[in-house]
């Protein structure tokens, strides 16, 4: 079959599948600005699949964006939207049904970061009624700062449980930053200080100065 | 059919290696010289060619320095170099280098080298460093026998200022020439008893030098001056300065006065003290240097202020950066150049609802990469993305 045939045959099934999946939207113009055909297909459907169960899709259309900028090849981008249409799909397993969409895409990125699935039903057990989104944002960030990731759903399921509210867990996250800055070990830091938050000053209080680089000796490991 | 050399299979290799980024810093000068051992004033054409290809663990690059001032345009000094990064290890790195030089003196081949030498240097926001260790052959190297060389460098940035020193060496050659013994015979004529015989040796020369920049918005001003010394060999000392205001993003007024040797690749390299006094035609104020071991533009600092419900400024201070753009889910992945606010500061507001955010930056139409000091994270397509709290 002629080159040319094939192309124009994608051609037809990308818009079919386009078609099917339903009406344009500003995502779908600038996937298809920037997709070739066969991976815009395969994307399409994935973000199609997502749709129908629920999911939110416009983490998937960042991914496949982020991999045209980047000029990954499409099949890593088609691998990278399916990694994280599963992740969503694994949060929503991990929070249920109720689980709001700002909740879905932060779980997701806690997973995709490293996160053990079950670190997400233990966080929606110790907020059944509460939202997760801070807990998950600070659960990221953690991880991205290389902290493992054991030590940080310690650090932030502890905080929680202790009932720990959205300003206390940003504000560990920041004392927990900002002593990996100043050289402590990033596991170290982010147990010595969910411990200070926990058992130190108070949830809702202002937590201790103790910083782990400076007192190495008074820290140690949960 | 022509075998590929060496040089073409590690291009080819470096231009398959992805992500590939070539960049083209070349200037052209039209310039008045003042000065040099005719006194008087002259019209001078320079170029100043460069390109450098990067291919993430190896580069790839040339550089020169071409005058005219007879009409014709000679290219004076050229370097043609490449090098690979063999380890790395946090912020430091090793790197083997190979570099082939070519030098005019008076319009006639004065030197050509193939260096090679093996460094291990780091680098972090504010400053950077290497040693290295390497060998040199040369076309005028004759029979001598060649030494080890040294070198060690490094360089801090402050503010607005920039400051590099190192101490290197290169190899020279020193020939002594005996002349023939000759015996007048009885016919009147001379035999030769001792033929002539040369005795080359093998010399190090040493360089030490040291640059300090500052640059401020369109202002650039830059001191070199050094030192070459070694056995046999004078001491010679040279400096200049330069300063360049940038009138438009192509076009620059330059000023030159003194002296510097070619090596530095810089208008009118010559042995004569000498001013100068011309437009350069180039991208930026000033071709950026290809060495390694010399600072490279850097994001030293960045935050994050919010201005409005939504809306938020990116502040970023990035010295000796011609371009900053920012590309992450807040620009639908798309890249988004930063305004330059003078000097190393550079400004964006941007739309962005409180959360977890994904962004890279990049200097110069460089590599994206995430910003220095932020928290990381792979980003799935071979590479690493900045992730960034908004509270």
């Amino acid at each position: 079959m002629p080159r040319a045939m094939i192309a124009a045959v994608r051609t037809v099934l990308a818009m079919i599948i386009l078609a099917l999946a339903g009406p344009a939207s500003a995502d779908d113009a600038r996937l298809r600005a920037r997709l070739d055909p066969e991976t815009l297909g395969q994307v399409e459907a994935i973000v199609a699949s997502a749709s129908r169960s629920g999911l939110p899709t416009a983490p998937l259309v960042a991914t496949a964006l982020e991999g045209t900028s980047k000029r990954a090849p499409g099949p890593r981008i088609v691998l990278a939207v399916r990694r994280h249409a599963a992740a969503l799909s694994a949060a929503r397993d991990a929070f249920g049904d109720r689980a709001s969409e700002s909740e879905l895409v932060a779980g997701a990125g806690a997973l995709l970061a490293g996160l053990d699935p079950d670190t997400l039903v233990r966080l929606r057990d110790a907020r059944p009624r509460q939202s997760l989104v801070i807990p998950l944002v600070v659960l990221s960030d953690l991880l991205a700062r290389s902290v493992p990731a054991g030590a940080a759903a310690r650090a932030v399921l502890g905080a929680t449980r202790a009932g720990a509210r959205d300003g206390d867990l940003l504000k560990l996250r920041q004392r927990i930053e900002q002593d990996i800055r100043e050289g402590a070990s990033p596991a170290e830091a982010a147990a010595a200080r969910a411990r200070t938050l926990v058992h130190g000053t108070g949830i809702g209080k202002n937590p201790g100065a103790q910083r782990p680089g400076r007192k190495r000796s008074e820290v140690s490991l949960p | 059919m022509k075998r590929p050399s060496l040089a073409m299979l590690i291009l080819a290799a470096g231009l398959l290696a992805r992500p590939v980024r070539a960049e083209v810093a070349s200037s052209f000068d039209l310039c008045a010289r003042l000065g040099g051992a005719e006194h008087s004033v002259a019209s001078m054409v320079g170029l100043i060619p460069g390109l450098e290809i990067d291919a993430g663990r190896g580069r790839l690059w040339f550089d020169g320095s071409g005058v005219s001032t007879g009409g014709r345009l000679r290219l004076q000094a050229a370097r043609a170099a490449a090098d690979a990064r063999v380890a790395r290890f946090g912020p430091g790195e090793a790197l083997l280098l190979v570099a082939v030089t070519r030098e005019e003196r008076r319009g006639k081949p004065a030197l050509q080298a193939l260096r090679t030498e093996a460094r291990l240097g780091w680098s972090r926001r504010r400053a950077g460093g290497w040693i290295g260790a390497g060998g040199q052959l040369s076309s005028d190297g004759g029979h001598a026998p060649r030494r080890g060389l040294l070198g060690i460098g490094g360089w801090a940035r402050t503010g607005t200022f920039t400051f590099s020193a190192a101490l290197d060496q290169t190899e020279d050659v020193r020939t002594t020439i005996f002349p023939a013994v000759l015996e007048q015979t009885p016919e009147s004529t001379w035999a030769v008893l001792v033929p002539e015989r040369r005795d080359h040796e093998s010399l190090t020369l040493s360089h030490a030098h040291t640059r300090l920049g500052w640059s401020r918005g369109p202002l650039e001003v830059e001191t070199v001056a050094g030192l070459t010394f070694g056995r046999y060999h004078a001491p010679r000392r040279w400096i200049q300065a330069r300063t360049a205001l940038g009138l438009t993003r192509q076009l620059a007024l330059v000023a030159t006065a003194g002296l510097l040797t070619p090596q530095w690749f810089a208008l009118d390299a010559s042995r004569e003290r000498r001013a100068t006094l011309g437009v350069r035609l180039v991208p930026a104020v000033a071709p950026s240097g290809f060495a390694p071991g010399a600072p490279r533009p850097a994001v030293t600092s960045w935050r994050v202020k919010r201005i409005a419900e939504g809306r938020y400024a990116l502040e970023v201070r990035a010295p000796g950066a011609r371009a900053v753009e920012i590309m992450g889910d807040m620009t639908g992945w798309e890249a988004f150049g930063l305004a330059h606010l003078g000097g190393s500061r550079w400004r964006a507001e941007l739309d962005m609802t409180p959360g977890v955010h994904r962004l890279n930056l990049r200097l110069d139409d460089g590599p994206w990469r995430a910003p220095l000091g932020v928290a990381t994270a792979p980003d799935g397509f071979n590479g690493e993305v900045g992730i960034i709290v908004v509270e």
